[in-house]
């Protein structure tokens, strides 16, 4: 999901403030739900290439010192992980909920199909083959629940961690 | 049919398996298995044995035969209606042989569950309690998985499904040297390049098991070579009325991949219009050879590209080639020769060879023997 073209700093340095603000958002969400997804080299991608012009640029044109731009991230980066933690969390149980309830219909209802390869989405050491078979186990429960919930669909952020921007900012970014 | 897979820790109906009589204390066998689309490899031992012990070691061919319509009395053993493996094999010219795997996943689900049932049996298991790990190819999706359970339902007790490359690399590690200095602990910092028969998978092994990240999968291998190969035989010898079964024993005799190899011709027997044949397809068999040569060498090269480049130089020492086409001629010099002029610094790639189904086979026993009773799968049959 990183199809969005990546800004100019030409484009980055005449971005409103809250244009910014909401690409940052928008871009810390998109790695905390990479990272729960397995996927390191897209998050390392996101944390090295596309959200540092990001934040350099809101951090000059913001007005705010740079304590207090630091102390906004903090709390931004904090909230973004606790939601998508949440959403995990929420989809899980509801997942779990439609799968037990499924199993005791009548033959002809069926969840939808996961398809590719189940891959760990986690790093385990080589010597813990009982957290590997876990690890296996979650793996494959995530790969129904994104058949049965995608978890862009489950996991959303609370509206007020954006800042107010115009249809335009908003068309541009999409 | 359904198959239902209930976790035991949370399953009254899982107790109930145990009430019909395999009380707690009954023996447990620990299985695993390689189910491979050519040969099927099969390790098992008691609960409670030591690490080592390994009380049964089988390879079978993955065939079942079914035996034809009207085939005289006492020309097959036992007058039998189904045969396995080396069995069925040396009696097809009586059988409807049927191959129930295909791409390392089931294609034919009622002749695999017979061929899991002829596994069972090989283990004169009597009421002991089975309990299974498979190796499944690192590409294969649920459905695949879900196909593999109905085989075994009934058949085995318990079962997980792990894929090839961990139980590769968990069988080919041997833990009792790791204390020995010239030991070169192969999960340390190496890239696992998994040649199967449907699939070709390339892992990073760096102290952690592959995450989603640190593997490439392609869906061309040892059935793609066979099909390059007969489809080249096909355009020079049009007639020639080859099965991709025959490929597939042509390739399995004469495939190579360095021009010093091709010196011993790869000859086919075939029969056209009455008339034996001889017919030399050295330069086809080296094509399809080739061209998974040269997938296998992108696919590491660019894996190798992600690595961090601090262990680089390290990983480079530990490529290590298995599954089927790791058997092909040459194939690890040539592929370690393609690194080097690509410009990787000092490669070295070990080829596993004939012993490369020991090695999954006995990583799932390793597996085995380690999960915890809550992470086995009960089928109830």
């Amino acid at each position: 999901m990183l199809a969005a073209p990546k800004k100019t700093s030409a484009f980055l340095a005449s971005a409103s403030p809250n244009f910014l603000w909401n690409e940052i958002v928008r871009w810390s969400f998109e790695a905390c739900i990479l990272r729960r997804e397995g996927q390191e080299s897209k998050v390392t991608e996101l944390l090295k290439e596309r959200l540092p012009s990001l934040i350099r640029a809101w951090s000059a044109r913001s007005g705010l010192s740079s304590e207090a731009c630091k102390e906004r991230l903090r709390g931004l980066f904090g909230r973004v992980q606790e939601s998508v933690e949440l959403g995990f969390l929420q989809r899980r149980l509801i997942v779990d909920e439609i799968c037990t309830r499924m199993a005791f219909q009548p033959s002809g209802a069926h969840l939808p199909q996961a398809t590719g390869p189940v891959g760990l989405r986690r790093e385990v050491p080589f010597g813990n083959i009982p957290d590997m078979l876990d690890a296996l186990a979650e793996a494959e429960f995530e790969m129904k629940g994104e058949a049965v919930l995608p978890v862009r669909r489950a996991v959303t952020l609370p509206q007020d961690l954006f800042a107010g921007e115009t249809t335009a900012q908003v068309a541009l970014s999409a | 049919m359904k198959t239902a897979v209930i976790n035991k820790s949370t399953s009254k109906a899982a107790s109930s398996v145990n009430d019909e009589g395999r009380s707690a204390d009954t023996e447990t066998l620990f299985v695993g298995l390689d189910w491979g689309t050519n040969t099927s490899c099969l390790m098992a031992a008691p609960s409670g044995s030591s690490e080592s012990k390994v009380a049964l070691k089988e390879q079978i061919p993955t065939v079942v035969g079914f035996a034809a319509e009207n085939v005289l009395q006492r020309v097959l053993p036992g007058d039998a209606k189904v045969l396995f493996g080396q069995e069925a094999l040396k009696h097809k010219l009586y059988l409807t042989i049927v191959r129930p795997m295909s791409g390392g996943v089931i294609e034919d689900l009622p002749s695999a569950r017979l061929f899991a049932q002829h596994l069972r049996d090989r283990l004169n298991a009597g009421n002991r309690e089975v309990c299974a790990v498979i190796g499944m190819p690192a590409s294969s999706d649920l459905s695949a998985r879900e196909n593999a359970r109905r085989a075994v339902q009934g058949v085995f007790n318990k079962v997980i499904f792990v894929p090839e490359p961990f139980l590769a690399a968990l069988g080919y590690r041997d833990e009792s040297r790791l204390s020995e200095a010239k030991y070169q602990d192969p999960v340390a910092n190496s890239l696992y390049i998994d040649i199967g028969a449907g699939s070709t998978d390339v892992c990073l092994v760096q102290g952690h098991y592959p995450t989603v990240d640190d593997q490439l999968s392609a869906p061309f291998a040892g059935d793609a070579v066979d099909q390059i190969i007969l489809d080249g035989i096909m355009a020079a010898y049009p007639d020639c009325g080859l099965s991709l079964a025959r490929v597939r024993d042509i390739k399995e005799t004469h495939s190579f991949v360095l021009a010093q190899d091709s010196a011993t011709p790869a000859i086919a027997t075939v029969m056209i219009g009455g008339k034996l044949r001889k017919l030399d397809v050295t330069e086809q068999v080296g094509a399809g050879c080739e061209a998974l040569l040269q997938k296998v060498f992108e696919m590491t090269r660019d894996l190798i590209a992600r690595a961090d480049a601090e262990s680089a130089t390290e990983l480079l020492q530990n490529v290590i080639v298995t599954g089927g086409g790791s058997l092909i001629k040459g194939f690890g010099v040539a592929l370690q020769t393609k690194l080097l002029e690509e410009g990787f610094d000092n490669p070295r790639v070990r080829v596993l060879g004939e012993n490369y189904k020991d090695y999954v086979a006995r990583g799932a026993l390793k597996a085995a023997r380690q999960a915890k009773d809550r992470q086995w799968q009960n089928l109830i049959g």
